[in-house]
């Protein structure tokens, strides 16, 4: 109990900079478990967009509409049955697929009579978990004219995503040795404000363990300040984020939301840290 | 006599060849040997800067030597293990110069957390009534609530002489404990010091008032330019 009392003491001789440590902790823990939780996230989402795929075929228009479904049969034995959904869409499937968004373009086609068919390209549609040179295959099969794979198309953004992770993972390992910075030199600061204390103790016959106990547990109340906030502001920040990312790319919205358990982890991370801090500077005497 | 249990000393403290200097520094103590036995009373006496904390540091194990040894219940200084340094630590009493209360805490919780960490197992009615009665010893019942840092030098000072006796340690040591003290404070913690020097305590006591050398006559020793003298029986170096 009296090792607690003394762990306070820098709370009342230094109560703002006890605060403001406190707070800019916060700042840093949100901004570090936002990194974090970006760069994890990130991970499934540019993994599902290598592997997860959507392949445009589109039909020769010299080949027969009735070799349509034959011609599908062949893709889908290609990519393998398993897992893939294959569709072929006609000339006319193509113009009721319109008709929901665009009614009047559907309607212009549909006078075109004969010579949509000639206008309107037909393709087989598949969707699945493919090899990535499925593109490349479908290419050589007979009565395909060319291929468009979503793996190609994502592949900037899939770029850009992956950019994103390192220089998140980069941004949070920079916080976290500006966080470390801080909490050491807080830890110095509180040292010095308990080390004639902790020095007498000392000379008293007591153990290294209970020099260490109000170093650790002042350490730990800046530490605990820092972390509930910022666990209960990543709680809201971090789900906002989450709503809000969608604007800039409809798979951020992939991610998922953080849960109350990350909430749980910042505030104890914020205390764990703030202990960590407190214990390497429990004053300067002979031991 | 036994100490922790690991065997019996007949020296309490030993000094030999004792020398000490800081860097670039002149040598604040040249070649000192010293030693006490269990129950002796020695006070330390000197000009300013004659050495006498540095002394007294030194047998409260705050200092190490930089030449020489310092043995404490038969065990060097130089070489004895930390959990043996932790046994020694928790039988001595040691008032320093500049006091150290810890500021935070009650005149009470100052002296109960002395005796706390000195290790023997008391039972808390037993610990309050050591406390209480320390603090009365030495005019301070009054005063027990009273947070230390809001404390006169000379109530500090004699909280922190009240500190090392509730632990009734084997060897203390007390620089300049009366320095701050109105005469009849001063003879009050002379006596406190002095009972506990009869039941078997072994006290060093660093002082620059003769008149308490004077009037209780102890084993003396002088301090002049790190060179201690030890007074001979008989003579009167000190007085």
């Amino acid at each position: 109990m009296y090792l607690i009392r003394l762990a306070m003491r820098p709370w009342r001789k230094a109560f703002w900079s006890q605060l403001v440590s406190g707070l800019a902790m916060a700042a840093l823990l949100v901004m570090g478990s936002f990194l974090i939780w970006l760069q994890q996230g990130l991970g499934p989402v540019i993994s599902r967009m290598d592997r997860e795929q959507v392949i445009t075929a589109y039909v020769d228009p010299q080949l027969a509409v009735t070799e349509d479904a034959r011609l599908a049969d062949r893709i889908r034995l290609k990519l393998g049955a398993k897992s893939v959904e294959v569709r072929a869409v006609s000339s006319e499937q193509f113009i009721d697929d319109l008709k929901g968004n665009y009614p009047e373009l559907a309607k212009e086609l549909e006078g075109l009579g004969g010579e949509m068919q000639s206008l309107i390209p037909r393709y087989i549609s598949a969707s699945g978990v493919f090899a990535p040179d499925a593109g490349e295959q479908l290419r050589k099969v007979p009565g395909v004219e060319s291929v468009e794979t979503s793996r190609e198309r994502y592949k900037p953004i899939a770029g850009a995503f992956t950019a994103l992770r390192k220089l998140a993972l980069l941004l949070a390992l920079g916080l976290g040795v500006a966080l470390a910075t801080g909490l050491v030199h807080l830890a110095r600061m509180n040292g010095q404000l308990l080390s004639e204390s902790l020095g007498i103790l000392r000379l008293w016959g007591a153990s290294a363990g209970a020099l260490r106990v109000p170093a650790l547990v002042s350490g730990a109340s800046v530490g605990a300040l820092g972390g509930v906030v910022a666990g209960g502001l990543w709680l809201f920040a971090g789900a906002f984020l989450s709503a809000n990312l969608g604007a800039f790319s409809p798979l951020l919205q992939q991610i998922p939301a953080p849960t109350a358990w990350s909430a749980l982890w910042v505030a104890g991370a914020g205390v764990f840290s703030g202990a960590l801090a407190g214990t390497l500077n429990p004053g300067e005497s002979r031991s | 006599m036994l100490f922790f249990g690991l065997g019996e000393v007949s020296l309490m403290v030993q000094l030999n060849q004792v020398t000490q200097n800081y860097f670039g520094q002149p040598r604040v103590l040249d070649q000192v040997s010293l030693e006490l036995k269990k129950g002796d009373f020695l006070y330390v006496l000197g000009g300013s800067g004659a050495g006498k904390s540095t002394l007294l540091r030194l047998l409260a194990t705050e200092e190490s030597v930089s030449s020489g040894s310092v043995s404490l219940f038969g065990y060097n200084m130089n070489t004895v293990s930390p959990q043996t340094l932790r046994a020694i630590r928790r039988v001595l009493g040691y008032v320093p110069q500049n006091l150290r209360l810890i500021p935070d805490l009650s005149v009470f919780d100052n002296v109960a957390l002395s005796l706390t960490l000195s290790g023997q197992r008391v039972l808390s009615s037993e610990a309050r009534m050591r406390v209480g009665e320390a603090l009365e010893r030495l005019g301070l019942g009054q005063l027990s609530d009273k947070t230390a840092s809001g404390l006169s030098g000379g109530e500090a000072q004699r909280v922190s002489v009240a500190r090392a006796l509730v632990r009734q340690p084997e060897l203390l040591v007390a620089d300049e404990p009366t320095g701050a003290q109105d005469p009849e404070h001063t003879w009050a913690m002379m006596d406190a010091l002095v009972r506990a020097n009869l039941s078997g305590t072994t006290v060093v006591v660093a002082t620059h008032d003769r008149e308490i050398v004077r009037r209780i006559r102890k084993r003396c020793a002088i301090l002049r330019g790190g060179r201690l003298q030890i007074e001979q029986q008989g003579a009167a170096l000190c007085t």
